[in-house]
C-alpha cells in the first residue's frame, strides 16, 4: 500500500493552476525532498494532503484513503509557519497533542525540549520564531505517524537547529513511515534524502531515486535544481 | 472528540470571561457596600462632595459598563474565536486534527452558548446582589408562583414544558447569532484577499436576503389573513401557546440549518487559509 499517491491531481484557483495532473507514489520507509522554486506548488500538494484544500479534479490518497478524519489521525503535519495556540504553555501544548493523537510519544517531545533547553512551563506566544517553530516541529515528530509532511521545516532556524532537526527527521526514522519533506535549502537537506519530487509551476518535471538522479545527470540534487530553476 | 475540542475552547475562552464575570459580581457587592456605608457614615470634609458618595459614583459607574461589557464580550469573543482558531494560522492545526468541521463548529457554537447563558445569568446575579433583600426573593418566588399557576390555570398549558420549550429556544436562537456571524466569515474568508472587509459585506447581504424572504412570506400569507384569524382562535389557548414555541424553535432551526450548512461547505470545501 502506498502511503501517498496522486492521480492526475489538479488545484485551480480561479484561473490559476497551482497543480496541474500531477500524478506519483510514495512507498513506505522513504524519505522524499519536494522540491521547487516558490510558487511551484509544493505547499499546495502538501495542503491537499492534509485535507486543507480538496482537489479541482483527479485524486490524492493516503493509505488508499481520500482526506478526512481518519487519515489526519495517519499524517503527521508541519505548516509552513508556526500555528499552534498562542495562548498555551508548552507543556499545555503537550496536551493538547497527547489529547488529540493517539501516538503522540510524550516523553520524546520531552527529550527534544530538554535537549533544546525549552522549559514546558513557557508561553507559546513568548517564544521566538525561531524556537516557536522548534516546538511545532518537536511535536510533530513526536508523533509515531504514518506520513509526514513537513513544510518548509528548516526554513526559519539557525544552521545548528537545523543540523538537530534533520538529526531528528533521521532519528525517527521507521520503516513504516514516510516523510515528505518540502524546501527550497536542498544542499541542507540532500543528504536525508531518498527520493526527489521536481516540481515546477504546478507540473511535476522529475521523480525517482535520489542516488539516480544523481547518477543519471552526473550532478549533486542541489546543483540539479539549481541548473534547472536558473533565474 | 467534541468534548476534548470543548476542554480547549472553554479554557481558551475562559481567560477572558471568567474574570470579567467575578468583576461585575464584585462590583455589585462594592456598590451595595458603599450603598449602605454612605447612608450610615457622613463625612465632615473640607471637600464639597462627600468622598463615600463620589466612590460610590465611581462604582456604580464602573458597574454598569462592566454590566454591559459582559454580553458585549461574550459576542466579541465568539467572533474573534473562530476567526483566530479556524480561518488564521491556528487553522492549521486545527483542521489536521482528527476531527469533522462538524465538531470544531460545535464545539465553538456550545462554547459560545455557554458564556452568552453565563453573561445573562451573571448579569442578573448582578442585580440581585445589589437589591436583595428578604422580600425581594420573596417576591420574584412568588411572582414564577402565580406565573406558572396563571399559565396552567387561563391557558391550560404545562408549566414544565413551557419552560423545556423556552430552554430549547433559548439555545437554538444562541446557534443562530453565532451561526450569523460564522457563515459570512467562512465566506469571506474563502477569498484570497480583503477576507476582513469581504465578511463584513456577506454579513449585510444575509441579514438583507433573511429580510426578503419574511417580506416574501408575509406577502404571500395575506390573502389567507382571514382564514389563519379563524383558525387560530378555534384553536385551545394551551395549543396556541405550544404552538407558538414550537414554531419559533422551528424558524430558529430552519435558518440557523441553512446557515449551518453553508458554513460548513465553505470550511469543508474552500478552506483558504493565508
Amino acid at each position: 500500500m502506498n502511503r501517498l499517491e496522486c492521480r492526475g491531481l489538479t488545484k485551480q484557483f480561479g484561473a490559476l493552476t497551482a497543480l496541474d495532473d500531477v500524478s506519483f507514489a510514495i512507498q513506505p520507509g522513504r524519505i522524499v525532498g519536494l522540491l521547487g522554486p516558490n510558487g511551484s506548488g509544493k505547499t499546495t500538494l502538501i495542503k491537499l494532503a492534509t485535507g486543507l484544500l480538496v482537489p479541482t479534479e483527479g485524486e490524492i490518497l493516503i493509505n488508499d484513503q481520500a482526506p478526512g478524519p481518519e487519515t489526519k489521525g495517519m499524517v503527521a503535519y508541519l505548516p509552513e509557519r508556526p500555528s499552534l495556540p498562542q495562548w498555551m504553555t508548552v507543556k499545555g501544548l503537550q496536551d493538547f497533542y497527547e489529547d488529540f493523537f493517539p501516538d503522540f510519544r510524550r516523553e520524546v517531545s520531552g527529550e527534544m525540549l530538554d535537549r533544546l533547553e525549552i522549559s514546558p512551563k513557557r508561553k507559546y506566544k513568548q517564544l521566538s520564531k525561531g524556537t516557536r517553530e522548534k516546538v511545532q516541529l518537536i511535536l510533530t515528530m513526536s508523533r509515531k505517524a504514518q506520513l509526514y509532511l513537513l513544510d518548509e521545516p528548516i526554513g526559519g532556524v539557525d544552521p545548528a537547529a537545523r543540523d538537530y532537526i534533520l538529526d531528528t527527521i533521521i532519528r525517527g526514522y521507521d520503516p513504516e513511515s514516510s516523510v515528505i519533506l518540502s524546501t527550497h535549502l536542498i544542499a541542507d537537506i540532500e543528504r536525508v534524502l531518498d527520493d526527489v519530487i521536481f516540481l515546477d509551476r504546478g507540473r511535476l518535471t522529475l521523480t525517482g531515486s535520489a542516488d539516480q538522479v544523481r547518477e543519471q545527470k552526473g550532478m549533486s540534487i542541489d546543483a540539479l535544481f539549481r541548473e534547472v530553476y536558473r533565474c | 472528540m467534541l468534548r476534548k475540542l470543548m476542554k480547549y475552547e472553554l479554557m481558551a475562552t475562559a481567560r477572558v470571561m471568567l474574570p470579567l464575570y467575578l468583576a461585575v459580581a464584585a462590583l455589585a457587592a462594592a456598590v451595595r457596600l458603599l450603598a449602605v456605608w454612605s447612608d450610615s457614615v457622613h463625612f465632615e470634609s473640607v471637600l464639597t462632595v462627600d468622598p463615600v458618595n463620589l466612590l460610590l459614583v465611581l462604582v456604580t459607574v464602573a458597574f454598569f459598563v462592566a454590566m454591559i461589557a459582559v454580553p458585549i464580550a461574550a459576542v466579541v469573543l465568539m467572533v474573534l474565536r473562530f476567526k483566530t482558531n479556524l480561518l488564521s494560522d491556528e487553522g492549521y492545526v486545527m483542521f489536521t486534527l482528527p476531527v469533522s468541521p462538524h465538531k470544531l463548529v460545535w464545539s465553538k457554537l456550545l462554547t459560545s452558548a455557554v458564556w452568552f447563558i453565563g453573561a445573562a445569568l451573571v448579569d442578573t446575579l448582578a442585580v440581585l446582589i445589589l437589591a436583595a433583600d428578604q422580600d425581594l426573593f420573596q417576591g420574584i418566588m412568588d411572582f414564577f408562583r402565580s406565573l406558572f399557576a396563571d399559565l396552567t390555570a387561563y391557558y391550560a398549558a404545562n408549566g414544565a414544558l413551557v419552560i423545556a420549550e423556552i430552554v430549547i429556544l433559548v439555545l437554538t436562537a444562541c446557534f443562530c447569532e453565532c451561526l450569523e456571524f460564522y457563515c459570512p466569515m467562512a465566506i469571506g474568508h474563502s477569498f484570497a484577499r480583503h477576507k476582513v472587509l469581504l465578511s463584513v459585506v456577506f454579513f449585510f447581504v444575509i441579514q438583507a436576503v433573511t429580510q426578503a424572504v419574511w417580506v416574501c412570506l408575509v406577502t404571500a400569507g395575506v390573502p389567507f389573513a382571514e382564514d389563519l384569524g379563524t383558525f387560530l382562535s378555534s384553536l385551545s389557548p394551551a395549543v396556541t401557546v405550544h404552538g407558538t414555541m414550537w414554531l419559533s424553535i422551528l424558524f430558529c432551526l430552519i435558518y440557523g440549518g441553512v446557515l449551518y450548512a453553508i458554513t460548513i461547505r465553505m470550511l469543508h470545501r474552500h478552506l483558504n487559509l493565508e
